[in-house]
């Protein structure tokens, strides 16, 4: 798992490390199933503070990314393959979505230019989760 | 899920023959007392009766055991294999349950006399154990050389080394970790413990007290090796840590590092076992055998990291190192 820490970015810091591991299960990096290292090593070798990377581990378990349980090691969880009612996923997601679109308002975004960014990012993660998809797949 | 063998289960007939021969001829022998010896002492006199019918179940049970227990080392041999080797180890589960075969035998006679005494049945168990040894030696043989595809099959990592790439040049801190953690490991660090914990707390007030202490403190060193094997790697070191305490084994600056390659091991073979190992041209720190990540340093040593993606990890280093990206190749 490779995780940075980018003091030009204005996200907290666990913010930035739960991230990038989402990032890698969207590309297949981490696979479910999948170690992540303990919070004190991994705290220890980005010089922070552990308690930084332990929130970024309990956001991650709350967004059902990763399996942490009491004397356990953290690991990728099994993706979940429910699809989400409309109403679900305005739950989960749509607080992001309206911050996004008041970012892009604020940043002088045409809806148009919203749209083509996100046509492009998405296109680019369905991609991945194809190959996302094959990796579970390999998972017994 | 289909099972597929590297190491055909074939191999393990002559083990699996003997055990049904001995079973059968413990069958035929017709009942068994219901009290008899069960255990001799070093002058060969009975010092322990029971139900021999149980001691023969523990044996059997052993036995089958100790074929599966072989199953499981030659499968694991076989999956690290790069060409067909003779694999001596293969010859374990003949060697044990021949020997234990012929011991049971010879009880069966010791069962029928009036004052017996142990001695070993050298005939018994070479009856058993030399049939059964020599078919071995001709099946490990004959078996086909069925190498794994995924272990041929090397990882693309042009992605990964473009984001390193990015990240040493942004002067951003950087953290990559490969964790090496087989399953055998938890066997090892939570099974064997507990029953460690468990007979010393049963036995406690029959046991003298040094063999107590010893059964905690050797479960508690066993279960410190829980979460296995973790490589660490940052912008100023290469750090390799063991166990849930973080036993740091080795630390090595990225300045340091001349040269990384891909490397196909057999740990047995080569080093003679797994964890932290020493042979004649280099250290090496690995739970499981396949390809690991060779370093050559500056200062003439040689370092062999065992890893469940050695690509991935080649790379890292080779980028913390400021070496070029070389085309991953196994085998």
């Amino acid at each position: 798992m490779l995780v940075a820490i980018d003091e030009k970015d204005p996200r907290p810091l666990y913010l930035q490390i739960a991230a990038q591991v989402k990032e890698q299960v969207q590309k297949g990096d981490l696979r479910p199933g999948d170690e992540l290292p303990p919070v004190r090593e991994l705290a220890d070798s980005l010089g922070i503070n552990l308690h930084t990377v332990r929130s970024a581990y309990l956001r991650l378990r709350d967004q059902g990314v990763i399996d942490l349980r009491l004397g356990r090691r953290a690991r990728i969880a099994r993706r979940q393959t429910a699809e989400l009612t409309p109403s679900e996923a305005d739950r989960t997601l749509g607080a992001q979505v309206r911050e996004l679109v008041a970012d892009a308002f604020l940043l002088g975004l045409s809806t148009e230019d919203l749209h083509a960014l996100l046509d492009r990012h998405a296109g680019r993660s369905n991609g991945v989760a194809g190959k996302h998809e094959s990796h579970s797949e390999d998972i017994p | 899920m289909k099972l597929s063998f590297s190491h055909p289960l074939w191999t393990h007939l002559p083990a699996v023959v003997a055990l049904a021969v001995c079973i059968g001829m413990l069958i035929a022998a017709g009942p068994l007392p219901a009290n008899g010896p069960v255990h001799f002492g070093v002058d060969g006199r009975p010092d322990a009766y029971g139900s021999p019918a149980g001691s023969f179940a523990l044996v059997i049970g052993l036995c089958v055991g100790f074929i599966l227990l072989s199953v499981w080392m030659d499968e694991s041999w076989a999956r690290q294999e790069r060409e067909k080797r003779f694999n001596y180890f293969a010859l374990l589960d003949e060697i044990v349950v021949g020997t234990m075969a012929g011991i049971s035998v010879n009880l069966l006679t010791l069962l029928q006399q009036s004052d017996p005494v142990f001695t070993l049945p050298a005939t018994e168990m070479l009856a058993f154990a030399v049939p059964a040894i020599g078919a071995a030696v001709l099946l490990e043989k004959a078996r086909p050389f069925m190498p794994r595809e995924e272990a041929l099959v090397a990882e693309d990592t042009s992605d990964l080394r473009g984001q390193m790439e990015r990240r040493l040049k942004t002067g951003a801190t950087i953290s990559y970790t490969d964790i090496q953690n087989p399953l055998y490991m938890n066997l090892v660090a939570v099974g064997v413990p507990a029953v460690l914990f468990v007979s010393t707390a049963l036995a406690f007030t029959s046991q003298p007290l040094w063999s107590a202490v010893l059964n905690v403190t050797s479960g508690l060193l066993l279960a410190s090796f829980y979460g296995g094997m973790r490589t660490t790697v940052t912008r100023d070191r290469i750090t390799v840590r063991f166990g849930t305490p973080g036993f740091r084994v080795l630390r090595l600056a990225p300045s340091d590092v001349v040269q990384v390659d891909l490397r196909p091991y057999l740990p047995l073979q080569e080093f003679g076992g797994y964890g932290i190992r020493r042979n004649s041209r280099m250290s090496g720190y690995f739970l499981k055998g396949g390809v690991g990540v060779e370093i050559a340093t500056r200062q003439g040593r040689r370092l062999l990291i065992g890893s469940d993606r050695p690509e991935r990890l080649a790379e890292v280093v080779r980028a913390v190192a400021g070496l070029a990206a070389t085309p991953s190749r196994r085998g």
